[in-house]
């Protein structure tokens, strides 16, 4: 059963992530919005949720809110490629929000694998 | 008949001739006979004369035939006297025209035409008495009753309507002429109709004496009213107000009847005051009875006094004295200026004097008048003058005066000014003095600063329409030209930030897409190179699709940079180092027939930016004169200096306020900007490359950034010569810094590896936290610039090094380096010494291996 969930609106980002991961031995679910991610994290319980900041419909602050206040243990990484507004700032407000960590766009995949990793570790 | 009656009666024609002609000239000599009413009366008296003047040809010896020919001649005269009086009488009561008039003719020259030719009317010449007459035929009466009586009596009669609506003065002459009229006309009437009746038929030729006396009181009594008399008056009225001497007017008993305002003030009264008043009570020295010529008189009133000079003049009409005009002349002045000239030792002759006062007078008139021109110029915000036809000053303002000093009768050559702007000035003028007019703007030096004076040149004509000199203007338009050329800044500056706006926003638009793509792109890649295997010649091409990519998001970055002005965290940056560092860079990739020097003071400079911006400015400069120059190879020359300007100084072509400024200057012998392009070079998009060689976002970008640092920048170029940039950097005033870094959460990580892979993985086991990564290539600068910008962790490759890094470090810690090293090396160092701040790291170390290695030193430093 996968522990990690990858929410990103970007069809290619999701097979990528979780084929990045799946090289590192890592399973994964991927959802393309906040509300499938709602679906599949009543499935069964999760360790990390990766979410995406900017997507259409439930962006991933809601996503964010919603994890800190339904599945409090589950720990949330937020990533952005920016838009309107630097990718820091949409960061930084997802730090605040309750991310345990953010990564910039185009990702450093390692260091993602490498976070994941030392959460699952842990 | 005896002689003497005859005699008689034809000296009365004679006396009756020489009256009415004399009339009738002194009339034509006199008046103009514009009005009708002259022509009318002029008429009259010219008929009588000739009448006269008949009636005395008749009296003459000549044959009976002939003389009743000529009786029967002058019929007509008599005949017409009706239609001439009715016309006089019409024009006298102001009537039109009516068909009366044109019917009293139509019939008095039918009637003529009768009289002469046939019998009807006079029949025959007799020789009565007194003289010769013809017997009246059997029309005569009739003729006579209807065609001058009747005229006559309704002549009369118009006159007679006329007069209540006539004017008291016209009445006069109206009521004369309808009094005496019919007393005069009695007796022609009594002698050539009532006594023929009663048989007495040898008076009839009275008729024309009493014609003739009747002509004469008209024209002494009724017509001595003249016509022009209203506009005669209108101009007397005016004049009277007007004029400066005093006028009075005085009643034969010395009452004052009319005043105008010159006397009023003369002698000190108001209107009211001396109205009907008698004469000596406002005069006391004045006699009626005297008579005065240019008498002087003074009077003393209220402190005033008022001298005057007063000559008298009898008021007659025609010929009866009605009153006194009393004139006087002001000599108040007069009196004065003979006070003066009294002082002096000879004593001029009286026209002299009068002379010598006239032509005080008139200097003092001309010289306010000019005084009160040059106070006019002289106020004027502009500087004016006037050149005579030969080229010499005559007038300045005080403003010219000031600016271009005293002028005054020197020619355009002494002035002070450039030989060009004497040449084209004296353009100017000679244009000028061909009657054209010149207008320019031109630019000169004044006081240390430079302004911007409009010049305008107009011909000044006399009178005549002749050329008499040069009218010249200046007008300073320095401020209203630099406000013009601000506001033309602020509309450019506006227009690009608009256009930046919209860029901006379609940029970060795609940006989050693109970063996707990108990321989608690169990860797919690497996992790629992952999967295959690593001998696989597909490797290098994966590679360079990573290469491929990152020169993508390079891309994004910077129109990301561009549109959104990032305000970077600034920090202080080594100019001169990251100078050195860029261009090193830069030498490699740089072809052969490019040479690349650098000028820089020893001593470090700061400004406060980014240093990986400052990276991004002269690497886009050097690229830019490297491409410039690559057809046909050249110099590119980097000159750095650290400047202190104390006041805002012209620089190039910016204006420079005044500061220390760090300069960085980039010089090319490429084949430079044309200079219609020059302005449009820091557009964003505008590129003269091939679209593969360059986006055009290069400049705009280092525009940008440098407008955040509030730095300067200009450019010149000179084609096929050359283009030089020159950046002026605001400089950072260097704090004392201590060789122990400073004491932030800034992690500054020395790079001096170019392996991409190494990068990476260091990039993977920073994480997301923010470093300083500081790139450096050539070793040998290390310990420069540790001194000028120390770090937290240095890391090395041994791959790169020259030489081994046991011996590099060992040299840095003598030179007191002390920071913390990972180096990538196969070889493990000897010198235990080194091991707690080295740590030696395999070449395909995990960056879980590498994480474990900076924490170590990080948290240790910490």
């Amino acid at each position: 059963m996968a522990n990690v969930l990858i929410i990103d609106d970007d069809n290619q980002m999701r097979s990528l992530l979780h084929e990045a991961f799946l090289l590192a031995g890592i399973e994964t679910e991927t959802a393309a919005d906040g509300s499938e991610a709602e679906r599949i994290l009543a499935t069964h319980p999760f360790k990390v949720v990766i979410t995406d900041i900017v997507m259409p419909d439930v962006d991933g602050f809601e996503v964010i809110f919603l994890l800190r206040q339904k599945y409090p243990n589950i720990a949330v990484i937020a990533m952005s490629g920016g838009g309107r507004l630097n990718a820091t700032n949409y960061l930084d407000s997802a730090r605040s929000f309750g991310a345990v960590a953010v990564f910039q766009k185009p990702l450093n995949r390692k260091a993602l694998i490498a976070k994941v990793q030392e959460i699952l570790g842990n | 008949m005896s002689t003497l009656s005859f005699w008689l009666t034809s000296g009365i024609f004679q006396l009756c001739l020489v009256l009415t002609l004399s009339i009738g000239l002194g009339f034509l000599s006199t008046r103009t006979l514009k009005h009708s009413l002259e022509r009318a009366f002029f008429g009259l008296t010219a008929l009588v004369s000739l009448w006269n003047l008949v009636s005395v040809v008749e009296q003459l010896p000549m044959q009976d035939s002939d003389k009743l020919f000529l009786f029967r001649l002058s019929s007509p005269l008599w005949i017409f006297t009706g239609f001439f009086l009715f016309e006089f009488f019409r024009h006298l009561s102001s009537m039109p025209r009516t068909w009366f008039s044109s019917f009293l003719l139509t019939l008095s020259i039918l009637i003529s035409l009768l009289s002469i030719f046939t019998p009807l009317v006079e029949r025959q010449v007799v020789c009565g008495t007194y003289g010769y007459y013809a017997t009246s035929g059997p029309f005569q009466v009739p003729i006579l009753v209807s065609l001058v009586v009747i005229p006559f009596l309704l002549g009369l009669w118009l006159i007679k309507k006329r007069l209540p609506l006539a004017s008291p003065e016209e009445q006069r002459p109206l009521r004369i002429v309808l009094w005496t009229s019919p007393i005069i006309f009695l007796m022609p009437t009594i002698h050539s109709g009532i006594l023929p009746l009663m048989g007495i038929t040898d008076l009839t030729k009275v008729g024309t004496t009493g014609f003739s006396i009747m002509v004469a009181i008209y024209y002494f009594v009724a017509l001595a009213r003249g016509d022009d008399s209203l506009t005669v008056s209108q101009a007397a009225g005016s004049l009277f107000q007007e004029l400066k001497d005093g006028v009075l007017l005085l009643d034969l008993n010395g009452r004052i009847e009319q005043a105008n305002p010159a006397a009023l003030r003369l002698i000190g009264q108001p209107w009211i005051k001396i109205e009907g008043q008698p004469i000596e009570k406002h005069l006391p020295q004045f006699r009626l009875s005297q008579w005065y010529q240019d008498y002087p008189f003074q009077i003393e009133k209220e402190g005033k006094s008022s001298c005057f000079n007063l000559t008298s003049v009898m008021q007659k009409n025609k010929g009866i004295p009605y009153g006194k005009l009393l004139i006087l002349r002001d000599t108040s002045e007069f009196i004065n200026l003979q006070q003066e000239l009294s002082l002096r030792p000879e004593q001029p002759g009286h026209q002299a004097l009068e002379q010598t006062l006239a032509l005080k007078e008139a200097q003092e008139h001309i010289r306010a008048r000019a005084q009160q021109l040059q106070s006019l110029l002289d106020n004027l915000p502009f500087q004016i003058f006037v050149k005579d036809n030969q080229g010499r000053y005559i007038l300045q303002n005080q403003l010219d005066r000031e600016r271009r000093g005293n002028l005054l009768g020197h020619e355009l050559e002494n002035a002070d000014l450039s030989p060009e702007r004497i040449a084209e000035a004296l353009k100017a003028d000679a244009k000028v003095l061909q009657g054209g007019t010149y207008e320019s703007e031109f630019e000169t030096e004044e006081q240390g600063r430079m302004i911007r004076l409009r010049s305008i040149k107009k011909p000044i004509l006399n009178d005549e329409g002749q050329i008499k000199g040069i009218l010249g203007i200046l007008i300073d338009i320095t401020d209203v030209h630099r406000l013009e050329q601000e506001r033309m800044e602020f509309k450019e500056r506006l227009l690009r930030s608009h256009k930046m706006e919209a860029i901006g926003t379609l940029a970060g638009g795609i940006a989050h897409d693109f970063n996707n793509i990108l990321g989608s792109l690169t990860g797919y890649c690497e996992l790629a190179t992952e999967t295959i295997p690593e001998d696989s010649p597909a490797q290098k091409y994966l590679r360079e699709v990573l290469v491929a990519a990152e020169r993508g998001r390079q891309l994004v970055q910077q129109i990301l940079t561009f549109s959104r002005q990032e305000e970077k965290e600034r920090k202080s940056v080594a100019v001169f180092f990251t100078v050195r560092e860029t261009l090193n860079l830069l030498q490699g990739s740089t072809p052969a027939n490019i040479q690349i020097k650098l000028e820089a003071p020893q001593q470090e400079s700061f400004i406060l930016g980014d240093p990986v911006e400052l990276h991004r400015i002269i690497m886009n400069l050097c690229t830019n004169a490297v491409h410039a120059m690559k057809e046909k190879g050249g110099e590119l020359t980097v000159f750095c200096e650290d400047m202190v300007t104390n006041q805002p100084s012209m620089v190039r072509n910016i204006q420079l306020p005044a500061g220390h400024w760090v300069c960085v200057e980039i010089r090319d012998t490429g084949h430079g900007i044309p200079e219609e392009k020059i302005s449009r070079i820091f557009d964003p998009f505008f590129t003269t490359k091939k679209t593969s060689e360059g986006t055009g976002l290069g400049l705009s970008v280092v525009l940008g950034i440098l407008q955040a640092w509030n730095a300067h920048v200009s450019v010149s170029s000179v084609k096929d010569q050359g283009t030089c940039f020159r950046i002026f950097l605001p400089a950072l005033v260097r704090r004392q810094r201590t060789n122990d870094s400073d004491p932030g959460n800034e992690l500054s990580i020395l790079l001096q590896t170019q392996d991409p892979v190494i990068i990476s993985q260091l990039k993977a086991a920073v994480g997301d936290q923010s470093v300083n990564w500081m790139h450096l290539r050539q070793v040998d600068d290390i310990p420069r610039l540790w001194r000028a910008s120390p770090w937290k962790l240095g890391v090395l490759s041994q791959n790169e090094l020259d030489l081994p890094y046991e011996l590099l470090i060992q040299q840095w810690r003598a030179q007191g380096l002390v920071s913390p090293f990972i180096i990538f090396s196969s070889a493990q160092p000897n010198d235990q010494d080194l091991l707690d701040r080295v740590v030696v790291l395999p070449l395909d170390a995990t960056v879980a291996q590498i994480s474990t290695a900076m924490k170590k030193f990080l948290w240790q430093m910490s």
